[in-house]
């Protein structure tokens, strides 16, 4: 019908932090700052805030930091320390693979901020990407047995935010100030990729183990 | 006058069940209570395991009821100690302070309705539950599939704690209500805010050597390696690196993990003396910073525990000078206790009771530390290790568990809405009190005196002729301070039940948030209307108005108008 808007296929409500851009909807909540806002009477509706989100995954990342150093300082360890250290050879495909996973990351980020500054046509561009990459990730990954774990992790990762990005829900999440990965997934993503390269850097050769040594 | 008691607060009761309202419901005041219920079970049960233990040391040739039916073994004492110390740590001085307490009052003194996550601390006292109940099993079934379930019930325990202290760090950090700036903080808050930065940072360290362990029990890696393959391999082939792994990730971690279990309580009982000597708190900003520093320094001296290990020779150096500086947060915190008791009107009620006598433990707990903190001293003590067991039993284990004792009579009436017996918490805390003290002290002294190397011939040998009665005395000492417990059992039961009702909301006078609310406080926690916070939380003794302190949530026209109208 004529004079009618078209109502946007996604629901947005993002709260500007401070460092994003303009032109944006008023904040979401209040009950999170300690001199917040609220009504004329003093009433204020409790409701759930978005930036608890955001400071969960920073405080999250710590943890997840320590977990990594811990499993890595284990790593190094062994490897200088123990006298049967047995190297784990490593085909070829795992560095292109770690390359395409760290892309993705970047990519799926791009098609994310892409998403909230209403930029379809950079989102549906940025999210073909991911999903080339991320098929590329799986067919590098799919030869290889013991790395069919990243694999699952990878699709996962992809599919939880395929499937969320294409119902009607409201994303409450906010405007990054720096140009920094803010989704948890992704920092995952590229600590694990990191944690990777790092454990696995000294590695040169591909060959079997030599289980007979040890026995 | 300036204490709203108007009960403007409506009450509104839950809908649903019981399983909605009692087992699955998300609500703070609901987890944290069914926490200390777990913490409560917890403590009995590790208590439970401690008897036999003691019996068996002073006399050995005695038929043990639950030692004997489940096969008497080294291996079962083995587990005995084991869970005993599992339990007490994971599931009675890490849950009930911080989980226990803090989910249930932190929302309150902060102004918040809700905990940042509520389904994530649901699923947080599930995974514990879960835990305690792998621990548990484990001593039920072979020693084989009892260790990896022992190792799965930590994993699991470390992973509820990591969900906690996401959930106590965001809920401070981003749901202070309005007026709550970070100075008018109650050091409650502080602690369990401190204490959740501290336990995101070790509880991963834990969960990553679970993970080792766990690997190389079931996919046959060697992270850790067994004996069985150390001893078949040529000399030099295992370099001295390999053992000291484990040691180092779970020292890490316990280390630091002593202060997780003590700051929430140095929290609450400056939070108590404040109280109960109606002064503000001693130099407060100096308490929060050295709160900071206990937390800081915990962080860092692992190495206390690896003297012996065979680390390079600079590092025991580095970790006694960490270790000892440790003294100095501590030194602050009890010069703001001593500070706010010097010349104040003490309430002497059981809460404070249980508070002046967490400062008595930790500081004859907390002097021994300082021997501990010498590698000389330590290597010597380490010979037997009770000097160890007494240190940490009367700094951790019962410093830690008066302050939960205290924190429980100070808000008994808030949860329940009903007051403990006075008498019967005096009489339970002077048994209490003096038992721990002839249970830890011969115990400390056994450690340093009976097995240093610093005697020789004949005194030697008189001091070995006492320590078989020694031991008696303390096996007897604990018999009677765990019987002693019954009667804090008796008391909270009962007046559970039958003790007379609280009517007012502040039968402290206490300047707080929480005790704005009715007792028990709503199921929306401050009802129709959010509290403003108008000042700091420890107003005592404030000149010009009628009573002697002034709580957070009043406004300063009341105050005013209180004033004119003589109230």
């Amino acid at each position: 019908m004529p004079g009618t808007t078209t109502t946007p296929d996604i629901e947005i409500i993002v709260e500007d932090i401070g460092g994003g851009g303009g032109g944006l909807p008023p904040s979401f909540g209040g009950g999170d700052e300690g001199d917040g806002g609220d009504d004329g009477d003093g009433r204020r509706s409790w409701s759930a805030s978005p930036k608890r989100y955001s400071t969960a995954i920073a405080i999250g990342l710590v943890s997840i930091l320590m977990f990594f150093m811990a499993l890595a300082s284990a790593f190094i360890v062994l490897r200088r320390g123990s006298g049967v250290w047995i190297t784990v050879h490593l085909p070829f495909v795992v560095w292109p693979n770690t390359c395409v996973l760290l892309t993705s990351s970047f990519t799926l980020e791009a098609a994310r901020r892409r998403l909230f500054l209403a930029d379809l046509r950079g989102f549906r561009k940025f999210w073909l990407f991911t999903t080339v990459l991320g098929f590329l990730f799986v067919v590098g990954q799919f030869s290889r047995v013991p790395t069919r774990c990243i694999f699952s992790v990878e699709f996962l990762r992809c599919f939880t935010f395929w499937r969320t990005s294409l119902k009607r829900q409201v994303f409450r999440v906010q405007l990054p100030r720096r140009l920094l990965p803010t989704t948890g997934i992704s920092w995952m993503g590229c600590g694990f990729s990191c944690w990777r390269c790092f454990t696995w850097a000294s590695e040169s050769r591909i060959s079997e183990p030599n289980i007979s040594k040890i026995l | 006058m300036a204490n709203d008691d108007s009960g403007a607060n409506h009450r509104e009761s839950p809908q649903g069940g019981f399983l909605s309202r009692y087992v699955f419901s998300t609500d703070h005041k609901t987890i944290g209570l069914n926490y200390l219920w777990l913490a409560l079970f917890s403590v009995f049960l590790g208590m439970a395991m401690s008897l036999p233990m003691r019996i068996h040391l002073v006399w050995p040739g005695m038929h043990l009821p639950l030692l004997s039916s489940l096969g008497d073994s080294p291996d079962r004492f083995a587990a005995l100690t084991t869970l005993h110390g599992s339990l007490m740590v994971f599931l009675v001085l890490t849950a009930a302070p911080q989980a226990g307490f803090g989910n249930y009052f932190l929302p309150l003194q902060i102004g918040a309705r809700e905990m940042a996550f509520p389904k994530l601390n649901l699923l947080a006292f599930w995974a514990t539950v879960a835990s305690l109940i792998g621990l548990t099993t484990t001593f039920l079934i072979p020693a084989d599939p009892a260790i990896t379930l022992w190792i799965v019930s930590v994993a699991v325990s470390c992973a509820a704690s990591l969900a906690n202290a996401l959930n106590f760090s965001v809920t401070t950090i981003d749901l202070r209500g309005q007026g709550m700036t970070l100075p008018r903080l109650p050091l409650t808050v502080w602690a369990w805010f401190i204490n959740a930065i501290l336990g995101m940072l070790i509880f991963s360290i834990l969960l990553a050597a679970c993970v080792c362990l766990l690997s190389d029990r079931l996919m046959s890696t060697h992270f850790f390696p067994v004996l069985s393959f150390v001893a078949n391999q040529p000399a030099g082939a295992i370099a001295n690196a390999v053992p000291v792994l484990w040691q180092r990730l779970f020292w890490f971690f316990a280390q630091a993990d002593v202060y997780v279990a003590m700051l929430p309580c140095l929290g609450l009982v400056t939070h108590l003396i404040s109280m109960f000597s109606r002064k503000p708190v001693w130099k407060e900003r100096l308490v929060v910073l050295a709160l900071c520093g206990v937390g800081v320094f915990g962080f860092c001296v692992w190495g206390e525990h690896m003297f012996s290990s065979g680390m390079n020779p600079f590092s025991p150096l580095v970790f006694s000078l960490l270790a000892s500086s440790l003294g100095l947060p501590a030194t602050i915190l009890v010069l703001s206790w001593f500070g706010m008791l010097w010349n104040a009107r003490v309430q002497l009620n059981t809460a404070m009771l249980f508070a002046l006598g967490f400062i008595s433990l930790f500081l004859s707990g907390g002097l021994s530390g300082i021997f501990l903190a010498s590698h000389d001293l330590a290597t010597a003590a380490a010979v037997s290790d009770d000097f160890v067991t007494g240190h940490f039993h009367l700094v951790m284990g019962v410093a830690a568990t008066f302050s939960i004792l205290g924190a429980l009579f100070f808000w008994f009436p808030k949860m329940f809405g009903r007051r403990l017996n006075e008498s019967l918490g005096k009489i339970h805390f002077w048994l209490t009190f003096t038992g721990v003290y002839c249970v830890f002290m011969p115990m400390r002294w056994l450690g340093l005196m009976a097995h240093t190397n610093l005697y020789s011939g004949s005194r030697r040998a008189a001091i070995a002729a006492i320590v078989g009665p020694v031991h008696t005395f303390i096996t007897v000492a604990i018999l009677l301070t765990v019987f002693a417990q019954g009667l804090f059992l008796v008391n909270f039961l009962w007046s559970l039940v039958r003790s007379e009702r609280v009517l007012e909301c502040n039968p402290w006078r206490a300047t707080t948030l929480e005790w704005s609310v009715s007792s028990p406080p709503p199921a929306d926690d401050f009802g129709a209307k959010d509290p403003v916070v108008y000042r700091g939380a420890y107003e005592f003794g404030v000149p010009d108005v009628a009573e002697d302190f002034v709580p957070q949530h009043l406004a300063p026209e009341q105050i005013v108008k209180a004033r004119e109208s003589g109230e």
